[in-house]
């Protein structure tokens, strides 16, 4: 579904990862591992569209939109929340949500404990809980590549295991999922060592 | 269209909860203004005369500070990633962002101006000349500074202003010249920044989508 | 006329490359540095010693041969600049970047001397160091833009983007100049500032015209050294650790 070729990356002319090469088929759960710099998120970046500065092919198949962007969901490192709107305003104008319907979202949002922050502001809220609400819109999509740039940082154990719950579910609903990760209580079905394509 | 309005609803959310985005170009202004007077001279006679090159020198440095800024908040927290990953059309994003910028920051200064007609003995029967060429300036310079804040997202603000302030030097001279000439000038100096808007927009626009992708590699 | 064709896009790619650009210079840099210092010591040594005196100015004139070839580089640097960023974003020829990374100090150090020399012109003849003219203005900001393009090329740690955003600013700032100097030409005239005419309508004899134009020469190749070895300066720090550089590091030992 998406076959990655040759791929290489390089910053101010040192190179992050050479020749990486691997297929993502329907189901799959790839775990990227890799010391800190070693490209993790930026690999992710590349696979999403937002780094194209790339060498080698990256190619999707089976997908609906030309492009192929609408069936990746990216969860990316920076939460991408306004400060002074409130959760249910920033779920609106949420670029990752949008076709979702509210109640879904709200349903996911009292699943990880947070059915009263609805109408709080996003500043007045812990690092753990904005993870929560990028979290929830993760939850509620269903698209065909999920790419997630540390899902489980900042939660707390419970919601780690709703989470990590909802990732099994999704790949058993025939999604793949690429996520960077340092826990290991999830199970991927494939790890790929960015260390190994280190120059 | 739909994500047009879309992106125009949010941004104006944005900008209507952030009050001080708009009461601080505001405060700034008249902050401005006030040293004048104290600092050259109090004189009607002199100040009237001075009035035009104030008033634009005070918009100019008012508006530089927000607009500069235009880019940065989406860029820290990650939202032009995600218009990337959706595939947005960039050139939409920027012109959206600048023009509620625009509605927000630059259209109460402009209102405000109205009010030196008292407070520089601005002369009354020019007023319309210095209204009409501040809504083509400001348009103006909004694209400029929006351009030396993509360039230099990230980065600090004296670069931002380096880079807008030459570049907005010709809206300066014939926004300031429209408001001191007599009447029979005036459709030439607004001609001529109306040439200069419809010139930069596509140019500058252009330009910024450029200036933020660089940051992408 | 294809061959033409093939020989300027061999001659392009070429360009492109670090490794022949570092060979050729290094070629080209003794001639054109003896050339350079010869033109220029003769075009002063003719405009200073040996070309008449001016009928209203005196020796004082003869700053000309400093600052008119000073404030033409000024330019023609600009320009180079502008069509360098170009070549840049629609091509994405790295050298192209390097060029103006190279040259915009050059250019800025280049401006400063055609302001500096014209203020020290200005003070005896017309009794001021500064007048707010079209084309002293339009100087000042063309010095502004130099330092706006070295400012924004610091500013990057990394080099591709550097490059990339002084090429749009350079195009940007380019189309915007001669709206600048237009608009200070209306700005001048509607203010109609001083009863000094900073540049008469004169008629340059040819025994001053001449040295003037071999100093103009002179100021061109010196431009030209220096572009060159600031560009072998840059190709070295960005090229340090690439094997082409180092054999030749070798080789010269």
């Amino acid at each position: 579904m998406l076959t990655i070729q040759g791929l290489s990356y390089a910053y101010s002319d040192r190179f992050l990862f050479k020749n990486l090469s691997f297929d993502l088929v329907p189901g799959e759960l790839i775990q990227l591992k890799g010391r800190n710099g070693s490209g993790k998120t930026t690999l992710i970046k590349v696979l999403c569209g937002i780094l194209k500065n790339y060498e080698g092919s990256i190619s999707l198949v089976n997908n609906l939109d030309s492009e192929g962007r609408n069936e990746i969901f990216y969860l990316g490192h920076k939460n991408a929340l306004k400060d002074n709107l409130t959760v249910l305003e920033n779920l609106k104008y949420d670029y990752r949500s949008d076709g979702i319907e509210l109640t879904r979202l709200k349903e996911n949002l009292a699943t990880l404990g947070l059915e009263n922050y609805l109408f709080s502001k996003v500043s007045d809220l812990s690092e753990g809980q904005k993870r929560k609400i990028i979290l929830s819109c993760f939850m509620a999509s269903n698209k065909s590549i999920y790419l997630l740039d540390e899902p489980l940082i900042n939660l707390d154990e419970e919601s780690k295991k709703i989470v990590s719950s909802e990732i099994e579910n999704k790949i058993n609903g025939g999604s793949s999922i690429i996520f960077t990760s340092h826990e290991k209580n999830i199970l991927a079905t494939k790890d790929i060592n960015l260390d190994e394509y280190a120059t | 269209m739909s994500f047009l309005k879309n992106f125009f609803s949010r941004e104006v959310l944005i900008y209507s909860k952030k009050s001080s985005n708009v009461i601080s170009p505001v405060i700034f202004f008249l902050i401005c203004i006030t040293f004048f007077p104290l600092a050259v001279s109090n004189d009607p006679n002199e100040l009237s005369k001075l009035a035009p090159g104030l008033i634009w020198i005070c918009i100019l440095l008012a508006g530089m500070l927000s607009i500069q800024t235009i880019f940065k908040e989406d860029y820290d927290d990650g939202s032009l990633d995600l218009f990337y990953v959706r595939g947005f059309s960039m050139l939409e994003v920027v012109l959206v962002k600048i023009f509620v910028n625009w509605i927000f920051t630059a259209l109460p200064l402009i209102l405000l101006s109205c009010s030196m007609v008292f407070l520089l003995y601005f002369p009354v029967d020019k007023l319309f000349n210095l209204i009409g060429s501040l809504f083509l300036g400001t348009l103006i310079i909004s694209f400029f500074g929006a351009l030396a804040g993509a360039l230099s997202l990230g980065k600090n603000s004296i670069l931002a202003s380096a880079i807008m302030l030459p570049l907005s030097l010709p809206v300066l001279i014939l926004g300031s010249s429209a408001s001191t000439y007599s009447n029979e000038n005036i459709t030439f100096f607004i001609l001529l920044l109306s040439a200069l808007l419809f010139f930069s927009v596509p140019i500058i626009s252009l330009a910024c989508v450029g200036a933020i992708r660089l940051h992408y590699e | 006329m294809n061959k033409l064709l093939d020989a300027i896009k061999v001659f392009y790619h070429k360009l492109g490359s670090y490794p022949w650009f570092y060979s050729i210079s290094s070629k080209l840099l003794p001639i054109a540095s003896i050339l350079a210092f010869l033109f220029f010591v003769i075009g002063i040594i003719w405009g200073i010693f040996y070309s008449p005196s001016d009928a209203i100015q005196g020796d004082i004139y003869r700053i000309i041969y400093m600052h008119v070839p000073a404030a033409s580089v000024a330019q023609s640097i600009y320009f180079a600049l502008a069509i360098a960023g170009f070549v840049y974003v629609v091509w994405k020829m790295k050298m192209a970047g390097l060029f103006i990374k190279a040259m915009a100090p050059i250019g800025a150090s280049f401006t400063l001397l055609a302001l500096v020399s014209g203020a020290i012109w200005g003070q005896p003849t017309w009794g001021t160091w500064w007048v707010w003219d079209a084309r002293l203005t339009s100087t000042l900001v063309l010095l502004l833009f130099y330092l706006a393009i070295i400012g924004l090329y610091s500013s990057f740690d990394n080099k591709k983007s550097a490059d990339q955003a002084v090429s749009i600013l350079a195009m940007v700032g380019a189309i915007n100049l001669p709206i600048i100097k237009k608009s200070v030409d209306w700005w001048n005239t509607l203010h109609q500032p001083s009863s000094i005419r900073v540049f008469e309508e004169s008629t340059i004899s040819s025994e001053m015209l001449f040295p003037l134009l071999v100093c103009i020469l002179a100021f061109y190749l010196i431009v030209f050294v220096f572009g060159l070895m600031a560009m072998r300066a840059e190709i070295a720090t960005r090229e340090m650790n690439k094997d082409w550089f180092k054999k030749i590091v070798i080789n010269n030992d």
